[in-house]
């Protein structure tokens, strides 16, 4: 193999690196905290939870 | 504001039903094949039931007809909820729904009477698979049309992994199937050689990733917290999962053709992605699972639930297992044996059949307008059976797994082989049996939820539902971009 793939392999393994920390940052960035918790509730919106099944005794 | 705007579900039902029906056909079929592993006279003479035509008609049947039509229908069901908005191209969905359920008729028709590629999991011939690009365009057209016309700014968490899921399918599909035609039941793929079986892998790996991974964690991030009454566990970890997800699964499909004609290095790196791939695997069990704190006493009460907390436990096994076995070493070992069908059927089984049940059991009742299912014994034993039929299959698989890979690699003092193959196989008969049960387990399961779901369904069958209307809020002065009129 040619002897330049290794600084190429090297760059860009540190490359993806940077870009998985940023998207630890990015997702941990205080201002999209209150967006997150409302859509970490959207699915329960759906639901009358109440009852399982029909066969319950109320 | 008088006019109200509704889900649109009936797409929803088609494929709720389909689903149903398909999970009994596929699962049926396997425990067919199942037989005639333990008992071979079942193959009783006939070409089109030789296990070797039969076996493509399992896995398509449990993995795109019963996964795909469950994927499709809770695809439409999420995004109206998370986008506070009516199914878009309603024509074009149902087109999905009738194209989709074609194709599956036609793959299981033609491939037992010989009609077949002879790729696995893409065994159906040309014509077949341009139907399944055409079907799967469309339903890409409903899922992002529907997306952009949502009335909530960020996209919920399950529509990215849907997301994914309907590209990387797509694109999978198209490229592993180019192939050339030479008749209007053959055709040649353009690949040859150890291309051919890179491609073919880099597609089969895919197809666990995408479809049976990414696709059914969509129907998981939205099901999961639902039936949990508890907000996900952490939205923020979601989406770092997701982005690890997606761009560390497509390198790891050399992982199935270690030690084979493959260069070295393409192996290795497959192994290393494969390794990588348990942070957002385990990552994603755990944001399920921890969601459940707090409402651990709904498990009791709700089947439902328990499918679901059962289907994470065993996709954190299943995917633990997974880059456990694409260590050369271990590989060397598992490979060829029962113990890649333990995986398999681990994965399957426990986590993806597992969360489609809690998932459907979870939308039935909304979906067909009634207030709950119609029994909770019903789910209940539904439960046992699947649960107890999965152990019985997967332990029994394990076993005969380690006991072939140890049989065939003993060698005497001289290099010859201690055992015949015959030996290994006679060794692992009853295992055969034991796991031809657990699927009959299973397969009763299917009929309980299809009975079920029957009787759920009354008022559709009559059909008298009233729909769900979305919660559309007052729009803000001066709102941009400007509100969505009232459709439907
Ligand atoms: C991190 C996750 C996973 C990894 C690293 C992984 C790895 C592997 C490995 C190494 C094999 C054996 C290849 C061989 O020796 O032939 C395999 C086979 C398989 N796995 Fe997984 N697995 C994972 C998750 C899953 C899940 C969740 C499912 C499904 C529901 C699944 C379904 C399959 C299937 C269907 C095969 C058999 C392919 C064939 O030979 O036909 N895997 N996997
Ligand atoms: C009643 C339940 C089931 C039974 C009895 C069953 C049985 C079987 C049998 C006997 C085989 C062939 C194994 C071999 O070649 O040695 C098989 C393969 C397979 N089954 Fe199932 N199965 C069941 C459910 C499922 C489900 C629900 C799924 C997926 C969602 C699934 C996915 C697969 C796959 C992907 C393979 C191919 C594995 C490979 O090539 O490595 N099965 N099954």
């Amino acid at each position: 193999m040619n002897p330049i793939w290794g600084p190429v392999a090297g760059g860009f393994i540190i490359a993806m690196m940077l870009v998985f920390i940023g998207i630890w940052v990015w997702a941990w960035l205080p201002r999209h905290q209150r967006a997150f918790n409302a859509l970490a509730s959207l699915p329960m919106e759906d639901d009358d939870a109440a009852a399982i099944a029909l066969d319950d005794k109320p | 504001m008088t006019a109200i705007e509704t889900y649109d579900d009936r797409v929803v039902r088609l494929f709720l039903f389909a689903s149903a029906v398909w999970g009994i056909i596929g699962m049926l079929v396997g425990m067919y094949l199942a037989a005639e592993l333990a008992w071979p006279f079942w193959n009783l003479d006939v070409p089109f039931l030789a296990f070797s035509k039969l076996r493509p008609d399992h896995t398509f049947g449990v993995i795109f007809a019963f996964g795909g039509s469950a994927l499709i229908g809770t695809c439409f069901y999420v995004v109206q909820r998370t986008g506070h908005t009516r199914l878009a191209l309603p024509r074009l969905a149902e087109f999905t729904f009738w194209g989709w359920q074609l194709i599956c008729v036609l793959a299981m028709v033609t491939m037992p009477l010989g009609m077949t590629q002879s790729k696995e999991y893409a065994e159906p011939e040309w014509f077949v698979d341009i139907l399944i690009a055409v079907v799967w365009v469309s339903f890409g057209a409903v899922f992002f049309a529907t997306l952009a016309r949502r009335r909530i700014r960020h996209i919920y968490v399950a529509n990215w992994y849907y997301s994914a899921f309907i590209i990387a399918v797509g694109l999978l599909h198209i490229i592993n199937n180019i192939a050339i035609p030479v008749s209007m039941t053959k055709s040649y793929p353009i690949y040859s050689g150890a291309v051919d079986a890179m491609v073919q892998w880099w597609y089969g790996h895919n197809a666990v990733a995408f479809f049976l991974t990414a696709g059914f964690l969509g129907m998981m991030y939205y099901f999961v917290p639902r039936q949990a009454q508890q907000p996900l566990w952490s939205y923020r970890f979601s989406i770092v999962n997701f982005w690890a997800l997606i761009s560390t699964y497509m390198w790891a499909g050399s992982h199935h053709l270690m030690y084979t004609a493959l260069p070295d290095w393409v192996q290795s790196v497959g192994m290393a992605f494969s390794l990588v791939l348990l942070m957002p695997s385990l990552g994603s069990a755990a944001n399920g699972l921890f969601t459940f704190n707090g409402s651990w006493h709904r498990l009791k009460e709700d089947p439902a639930a328990k499918f679901m907390v059962l289907a994470l436990v065993f996709y954190a096994a299943a995917t633990f297992e997974g880059s456990l076995m694409a260590v050369k070493t271990v590989n060397s070992l598992s490979h060829y044996t029962d113990w890649t069908i333990a995986h398999v059927h681990s994965g399957s089984l426990g986590w993806v059949a597992m969360i489609t049940i809690g998932s459907l059991y979870a939308m039935a009742p909304r979906a067909l307008g009634r207030p709950a299912m119609y029994s909770r014994k019903g789910m209940e034993l539904h439960f046992w059976l699947h649960l107890t039929g999965t152990l019985f299959y997967v332990i029994a698989m394990w076993t005969a797994g380690v006991i072939e890979g140890t049989m065939w690699r003993a060698t005497n003092p001289d290099g010859a082989l201690t055992h015949s193959f015959l030996d290994s196989l006679i060794a692992i008969k009853p295992l055969y049996m034991v796991r031809w049960f657990g699927g009959v387990l299973i397969w009763l399961g299917m009929w309980v939820m299809a009975w079920n779901l029957w009787y759920t369904a009354a008022d559709a069958r009559k059909p008298i539902i009233s729909p769900i209307p979305v919660p559309i809020p007052d729009p803000e002065p001066r709102q941009t971009p400007a509100p969505l009129p009232v459709q439907g």
